[in-house]
């Protein structure tokens, strides 16, 4: 029996020790495969990093103030809030209704000046 | 008896248990006493044998999980961070997240002559693309047929890149390297300082990163994200002001303008600019002198705006309170030396009306019955004596007098004598105004209360008070009126001093400058607005006093930025009955 089971634990590492050397072949390749794919996939990072910085610092300089400040001049006719257009909520409901609606257009009043 | 021991030396296997029994039935003796000695060496040598292939085995395992997996991965990691290791700055952020300055990779492009094909046809293709590229010189350097490498162009913007790309050239190269960007261009650039071409602080917060680099940024994070660093400044209010000091220069003719903004608790450093600034993609003209900092580089006698700095001190030493009286009907004499006034009261005055016509023998008298070492005490505390330390270095050290005597106690009282930066200047008034805590100013984003926990006490909360007063007072009936922003309850103090030249005062160069503080009630913000021989403005007959230029640039730099800042101004009762 003690023979028997010998070769048979042989025969099992055997097969085992085989299909171990199939499976680190099939392994590495594999891993092989997925590391260049890793290697490009950190390449392609990289570069829409790089990509986004750029944009970022466009996009910065696009909105930079003194540009907005030009287009907004430009486009929206704004200026530059007063002191009168602003009321604190306390304020506002002292007021009665047909005060609220004209305090309301006064304020939007000013903002349309122009 | 033999035969066993023969067994026992041969050593010959025995494996079943009926020998084992029959060997042990012959000794006579139990087997398990017979037996054991000439078992072990047999059984052992196949323990033996299978350890060695279970070891074999285990090692086989162990490199196959080793191969499989964590090798790879460590090699890939390893090739990334080198590709990104280059670009270690960290961006730049305003207080609210606007980028300031950040890398961006530049393609750098260069040509191995002995593989180019048609030189002629090169030059052609790469000059339509890069028009200021020079033809002649060009192919002069193609035609270096034994050369290897010349650069052609460095610093190419990703669409020059992409077109080049697209030529499809033989022989030509690209290599990558960071530069750093200033999208907002000149307005930050004194704060920011910049950068060489190895990409090294030189300067602002650029040369402050490089300092702690080892300490906060690691090259890259895990996540492979750039790390940031917020400063103090607000890009808005940091145009604003720009703005106001670049018209100011236009109104006034003046050679240069200087403005700063802070905030008198957390001691944070708003907007600061110093005009004429540079360009910090430029490296020359960062160097050139005229554009050096004048917030934190230059020290001047900053004349009557100094007398802020003297009533304090005369009200919290004791020296006087509120409603004492100078005489100052006559110039003060001392030695060779006259102390008179500009606007002169010639009577007796009193604290408030001292510091709203500012009177220079009402500062001076005061300051002197301070005296010379508690007078010197007091700017010590105020930090006004020692060169200021913050992100952006060491400063300019202010200029004192080698022998303090009693005349330059007086003259120091109405602000000559002692040359202080701008930005220290701030600092002291922002303690002045506050309640009395000396902040250092920073250029970090930090929170009030993380602003006050650093500072200490330098003055009595009651005598922070009286100044707020004071400055308001002169605001709405002194020499500061022109300052007033509609709601914003300015408070400040003017300031003309002469500038010496060859130790002598020039009456016609004059440097204004205008101190504030709003809202005057619960003050949140010091604004220092400078202006160097600033000329009266078209159609103004009145010398150009600060009165008349620095306080208008501040009542409008103030108007803009108070709401921006969370001022929410006081507005007369709206009238709305009958209307």
């Amino acid at each position: 029996m003690s023979y028997i089971m010998l070769r048979f634990i042989n025969i099992i590492l055997l097969v085992a020790m085989g299909s171990m050397i199939v499976l680190l072949y099939q392994l590495k390749y594999e891993s092989r495969l997925l590391s260049e794919k890793v290697v490009s996939l950190a390449h392609d990072i990289q570069k829409e990093r790089d990509d986004i910085a750029v944009l970022k610092a466009e996009w910065s300089f696009l909105v930079r103030p003194e540009r907005i400040e030009r287009l907004s001049k430009k486009h929206l006719g704004f200026t530059a809030i007063t002191p009168e257009q602003f009321v604190t909520s306390e304020w506002l409901a002292t007021l009665n209704n047909g005060d609220k609606r004209a305090a309301l257009g006064r304020v939007s009043n000013s903002k349309s000046d122009r | 008896m033999v035969a066993s021991v023969t067994v026992k030396v041969t050593g010959d296997i025995v494996f079943s248990r009926q020998k084992e029994k029959a060997l042990s039935r012959q000794s006579g003796q139990p087997f398990f006493i017979r037996y054991r000695p000439v078992i072990i060496p047999e059984q052992g040598r196949l323990f033996l044998a299978m350890a060695g292939f279970f070891l074999f085995f285990v090692v086989i395992a162990m490199r196959l999980v080793d191969l499989g997996g964590v090798q790879s991965t460590g090699t890939v990691t390893a090739r990334i961070s080198s590709v990104s290791e280059v670009i270690a700055r960290p961006d730049i952020l305003d207080r609210d997240g606007n980028l300031l300055a950040t890398d961006v990779k530049t393609a750098a492009l260069h040509a191995n002559p002995s593989q180019i094909l048609d030189v002629d046809d090169m030059v052609d293709k790469l000059t339509t693309v890069l028009p200021d590229l020079n033809a002649e010189q060009l192919s002069k350097k193609l035609n270096k047929k034994n050369s290897q490498f010349v650069w052609i162009k460095r610093r190419l913007t990703p669409k020059d890149e992409a077109k080049i790309l697209s030529l499809g050239l033989v022989g030509l190269d690209f290599s990558h390297e960071p530069q750093r960007a200033y999208p907002v261009g000149n307005l930050t650039s004194h704060a920011l300082g910049y950068v060489d071409i190895d990409n090294k602080g030189r300067g602002g917060i650029e040369r402050y990163i490089d300092k702690i680099a080892g300490v906060y940024f690691p090259k890259v994070n895990k996540a492979g994200l750039k790390p940031v660093f917020e400063v103090s400044i607000d890009l808005g209010i940091q145009h604003i002001l720009r703005q106001e000091l670049s018209k100011a220069i236009n109104i006034y003719r003046a050679k240069a303008a200087s403005g700063i903004i802070m905030d008198v608790t957390s001691g944070e450093v708003i907007a600061m600019s110093s005009l004429p600034d540079f360009n910090p993609h430029n490296q020359k003209e960062a160097l050139e002198k005229k554009r050096l900092d004048r917030n934190t580089n230059g020290v001047f006698e900053l004349g009557s705006i100094f007398k802020v700095v003297t009533t304090a001190m005369a009200l919290d030493t004791g020296a006087a309170n509120i409603n004492s009286v100078f005489d100052a009907s006559k110039p003060i004499v001392l030695g060779n030396s006259r102390i008179r006034d500009y606007h002169g009261k010639g009577r007796p005055l009193n604290v408030e009306e001292v510091f709203i016509y500012s009177s220079n023998i009402g500062s001076a008298k005061m300051a002197d019955q301070v005296g010379v070492a508690r007078h010197k005490a007091f700017l010590k505390k105020l930090g006004l004596l020692t060169a200021m330390e913050t992100e952006l270095g060491h400063h300019q050290a202010p200029i004192v007098p080698k022998n303090w005597t009693r005349l330059s106690t007086m003259t120091i009282g109405f602000g000559h004598g002692l040359s202080v930066s701008p930005l220290q200047f701030v600092a002291a008034t922002a303690s002045l105004v506050n309640g009395g805590y000396y902040v250092t100013p920073t250029f970090r984003k930090r929170s009030r209360s993380d602003g006050r926990a650093l500072a200490h006490k330098v003055i009595k909360s009651a005598t922070s008070n009286e100044i707020r007063q004071l400055l308001r007072l002169n605001v709405v009936k002194g020499t500061g009126r022109r300052a007033d922003a509609p709601g914003y309850r300015v408070g400040g103090k003017t300031g003309t001093a002469e500038k010496s030249e060859n130790g002598r005062y020039n009456e016609n160069k004059l440097l204004t400058s205008f101190i504030s503080v709003f809202p005057s009630d619960d003050p949140a913000y010091v604004v220092l607005v400078m202006l160097d021989e600033p000329k009266s403005a078209a159609g103004q007959k009145s010398r150009p006093t600060a009165g008349t230029n620095a306080a208008v640039v501040t009542a409008s730099l103030i108007s803009q930025i108070g709401s921006k800042l969370g001022v929410i101004p006081q507005q007369k009762s709206l009238a709305l009955s009958g209307k």
